[in-house]
């Protein structure tokens, strides 16, 4: 009898307690001041800033270490960075000063530091993190280098398709016949926001070459297609600059950082602010909100 | 055995019981176990302070977060709890301010049902309500009644000092009751002989001294006929079409305007009143108050402190406050 009230009281224990952590200061008690029978004390105003600061400022220091253990190449931005800063301060002459100070800098180097140089160095974290995963991008982006020429005119486009074919240069061609889109030679991706005709031709096409007159009948428009290049391995530098800044790339690197460096929470305030904002960059398993001891 | 067999004779029930509860408990357990029940977020500690997170090598602690996050946001955070005790002790909780804040909530709660639906409404009014210090639903109705006992505390504040802060305000926002009576025009432009005859109609009866509320009552053409032509309060930040601000704001007291038209047609404005205690009884008079002075909240909550007896850890604290609250030494 004894042994089986022992064993439905570790049953009845097992089933009701547990409790998530929650993470307070070690000088809660403090007082900063007192008015009338209120104290108001560290703790208090701490649990304030930990409901709707605390997300933002992990991943802002989140995202100081990842550039710490990942960028190597801190000189080189910091250079660009002054050359950045030169242009900056040639567009708002001398009101530059005065237009940092407004946003809190104190300092030249205050600004470069904490705006132009961080920009950098985020834009560096992306691209490590797309060389470390560069095929998995190239399977989905499925980049080629193209020149593309738009006419109204079916006429005219065939005319210029004539052209080429003879030899003549594209971007002369579709100067001289008034293409109306750009005829520079860039990468196009199959998230390119492209007309339907374009895309379904650059997703299917495996060699370089021209295309025939493309027919987009529900726009009247009419393109030729000149894809110069299908080895996005040639233009490794240039594809990964191209999605770098890419909201879901961003969203990705990010994640992948995350997870590579185990971040672990200890809060379960932050951890649900996390769950609920940046489910991705959690990587413990679901924890049980319900709250036990209340 | 004799005995053991006699104990199972007696108590077979009690047994039966026994077993069923610890198969229900157990297959509970079981259940729980299976659906990650037991995983609860485990704390961590560093020479005793509380580790808020860990990624690679770097523990960050939640006092090292204060620090950072108090440099940023601590004084206005200070200030808010402060604006909350203040209002908690030093303005009355009335029957009337628990009915008006339930009210706003149940309101609220209808909208945002509206808006995000039946599973998201509440996810978004908590969320809402975390940035102002309270932590669900249940503290909705407690939100609006600091809110209303915080107008109460600006009232009352206002009130005592009217003298010194009212003429500042009355000379930039000419403050005022008003009335008028509007006549339609279809084509402001062309008036119809119909149209006119009507303005006609008014105007005689105004000059024949029938009273404007009477008179509007009867002509006006829109819903303020209701309320014999009553507008309520303006100043120069109320939403009216110029050609009427600019006129209705040009009167004194008891005058009553000619036609002014717009856009909507033929208006006669007269101004009821821009008496002061009648001007106090209008909720928009105090919250124009504060759109003068934005220092009127802030000085109101000092105000009550001190009344209170304010005193603080640390001069430092009370300097930043201050100039937080835009209040002098």
């Amino acid at each position: 009898m004894k042994k089986l009230t022992i064993l439905l009281t570790s049953l009845l224990i097992l089933s009701g307690c547990g409790k998530n952590a929650s993470a307070n200061i070690s000088f809660a008690n403090d007082e900063l001041l007192t008015v009338g029978n209120t104290k108001i004390t560290k703790g208090e105003i701490y649990q304030t800033l930990k409901n709707s600061g605390s997300s933002f400022y992990i991943i802002e220091e989140a995202t100081d270490y990842f550039i710490e253990k990942e960028i190597t190449n801190n000189d080189a931005l910091m250079e660009k960075a002054l050359g950045e800063l030169e242009n900056i301060k040639k567009l708002y002459g001398d009101n530059f000063s005065s237009i940092i100070s407004s946003y809190g800098y104190a300092s030249e180097e205050e600004f470069v530091k904490n705006t132009i140089l961080q920009q950098l160095q985020v834009q560096e974290l992306n691209n490590v993190y797309l060389n470390e995963n560069l095929q998995t991008y190239l399977d989905s982006y499925l980049p080629k280098k193209a020149q593309i020429m738009t006419f109204d005119n079916l006429d005219t486009a065939q005319n210029a398709y004539v052209a080429l074919t003879e030899g003549k240069d594209f971007k002369e061609i579709a100067s001289q016949m008034n293409s109306s889109s750009n005829p520079d030679e860039l990468i196009y991706t199959s998230k390119s926001l492209l007309a339907s005709p374009i895309k379904f031709y650059l997703d299917k096409a495996e060699t370089v070459g021209l295309s025939e007159v493309l027919i987009d009948a529900e726009n009247t428009k009419y393109y030729l297609v000149n894809i110069t290049s299908v080895d996005p391995t040639t233009y490794k530098d240039e594809f990964i600059e191209s999605i770098a800044h890419d909201q879901e790339v961003v969203q990705s690197a990010l994640s992948y950082y995350f997870k590579k460096y185990n971040f672990t929470l200890y809060d379960i305030d932050i951890y649900q602010q996390f769950k609920e904002s940046y489910p991705t960059y959690l990587n413990q398993k679901e924890i049980n909100n319900k709250k036990v001891n209340q | 055995m004799k005995d053991n067999k006699g104990l199972i004779k007696n108590y077979w029930f009690v047994g039966v019981i026994a077993l069923c509860l610890v198969t229900i408990l157990g297959y509970f357990v079981y259940e729980k176990i299976s659906a990650g029940e037991f995983n609860y977020l485990q704390g961590k500690k560093v020479d005793g302070k509380d580790v808020i997170y860990t990624i690679g090598d770097k523990i960050s602690t939640a006092d090292e977060m204060y620090e950072v996050l108090y440099e940023k946001y601590g004084v206005e955070r200070v200030y808010n709890a402060l604006q909350k005790a203040v209002i908690d002790q030093g303005v009355e909780t009335t029957d009337e301010i628990k009915e008006q804040a339930q009210h706003f909530s149940d309101d609220l709660i209808q909208r945002a049902i509206q808006s995000y639906g039946t599973e998201h409404y509440e996810a978004y009014i908590v969320s809402q309500l975390k940035n102002l210090g309270y932590t669900s639903l249940k503290d909705l109705p407690q939100y609006y009644t600091v809110s209303l006992k915080f107008n109460q505390l600006i009232e009352d504040y206002v009130n005592a000092h009217i003298d010194e802060v009212y003429p500042a305000f009355n000379e930039a926002f000419k403050p005022r009751m008003v009335s008028h009576i509007l006549i339609k025009l279809a084509d402001p432009a062309n008036p119809t002989e119909e149209e006119l005859a009507l303005v006609k109609s008014v105007q005689t009866a105004l000059e024949n001294g029938e009273d404007f509320t009477k008179v509007a009552a009867e002509y006006s053409q829109d819903g303020s006929a209701a309320n014999g032509g009553s507008l309520g309060y303006m100043d120069i930040t109320t939403q009216f079409v110029t050609p009427f601000k600019d006129a209705a704001l040009a009167l004194n007291e008891g005058d009553v305007s000619d036609l002014v038209l717009s856009e909507f047609g033929y208006h006669i404005i007269k101004v009821d009143s821009t008496n002061l205690e009648e001007l106090k009884q209008q909720e928009q008079f105090y919250n124009a108050m504060i759109n003068n002075d934005p220092t009127i909240a802030s000085k109101a909550v000092w105000n009550k402190a001190q009344e209170l007896n304010i005193t603080f850890a640390n001069e430092e604290l009370e300097t930043a406050l201050k100039k937080h609250m835009g209040i002098g030494e």
